[in-house]
């Protein structure tokens, strides 16, 4: 039950992985290499920017109180 | 400016949907991202897809791909709508979706329509006018969940609108910059013409101002003191007016595209 809780909380960052991961396989099954490359050079950032983004400590939250700083 | 923006201090006017100090910083993050993203286009040498984008043969890999990509827009949403429900309640889970939905779709319709600058494989089994359904759906749950992942964090729930606005429509964007590509390849969807991986540069805008645009909408209309009625009509003059934003912006990126890949 608490997995399926946390997986409840995370569903937002869970779907956008689900996405990512899904398009690499694809790229994998049909060898298109430079799409992996592709898929993995702006997937991974985009997967990590969301997870970061709930974190209250996060590089996004940093950028944001940084940016309000200056 | 009396009505219009605060003073706070010196030199500094601010109001929900804008700060004079901090906007302007985030929209020139935005501006860098952007001109990133034209000098990467360019330098990868980058193909569209091979051969003819219609072959489908039933049971093959293509056929199969476009329905599981179908099936799981469908799910996406179904999810995110279920989330929502739990989120926020019935009331306003019904009324984020069922706009949200809306706007994905004519957006979509009209689009294609009108522009023929791109068009979904016909043999998907959701399509209501030229529109493949399953995009829409893709749409609903991006922008909820980008909605809900600012709302869920305190220090970004306090951006101004323009800021949560730019923040969701760069979410938004690094999903799509890899993904749309792969979907391209497998003929899901077709553009008439491109600079990354078979899809135009155009479409990325269309991206960032779409879930940008709702994004600060919604949150402009969700915060009004008001009864249900006139967040409504706000939420659809939002909507309208947040398309004709769009449609500006993607030209402009359209433009600038043409004279960058001559």
């Amino acid at each position: 039950m608490r997995l399926l809780e946390e997986l409840y909380n995370r569903w937002p960052e869970l779907m956008v992985l689900i996405a990512h991961v899904g398009g690499a396989l694809i790229c994998i099954y049909m060898k298109r290499w430079d799409l992996l490359v592709v898929g993995i050079v702006f997937g991974v950032p985009s997967t990590l920017l969301f997870m970061d983004i709930s974190r209250k400590d996060g590089w996004t939250v940093r950028l944001v109180k940084w940016l309000t700083r200056l | 400016m009396v009505g219009v923006f605060t003073m706070v201090d010196s030199g500094r006017f601010t109001n929900k949907w804008f700060d004079s100090r901090t906007t302007p910083r985030l929209a020139g993050i935005v501006a860098g991202l952007v001109v990133f993203t034209f000098i990467i286009a360019r330098l990868v040498p980058s193909r569209g897809i091979d051969g003819s984008w219609m072959d489908f043969e039933e049971g093959g890999d293509s056929w199969l791909i476009l329905h599981v990509f179908e099936m799981v827009c469908l799910s996406f949403m179904l999810i995110s709508i279920l989330h929502g429900w739990r989120r926020w309640g019935f009331k306003k889970a019904f009324f984020f979706f069922s706009f949200a939905f809306v706007y994905g779709f004519f957006l979509e319709e009209i689009t294609v329509y009108f522009s023929g600058y791109y068009v979904y494989n016909n043999e998907a089994w959701l399509q209501i006018g030229h529109t493949m359904m399953a995009v829409p759906f893709c749409w609903t749950a991006i922008m909820y969940s980008v909605i809900t992942l600012i709302e869920r964090n305190p220090v970004l729930g306090s951006l101004k609108l323009l800021e949560k606005g730019m923040l969701a429509g760069v979410l938004a964007v690094s999903i799509d910059i890899s993904i749309d590509a792969i979907f391209v390849a497998y003929g899901i969807w077709h553009w008439k013409e491109f600079q990354w991986f078979g899809v135009p540069l155009a479409n990325y805008a269309a991206w960032f101002m779409a879930v940008g645009g709702i994004t600060a909408v919604w949150y402009d209309v969700d915060s009004l003191p008001r009864p249900q009625i006139f967040k409504e009509v706000g939420l659809a003059v939002g909507m309208a007016l947040s398309y004709i934003s769009l449609l500006f912006f993607v030209l402009a990126i359209y433009l600038i595209s043409r004279l960058w890949f001559p």
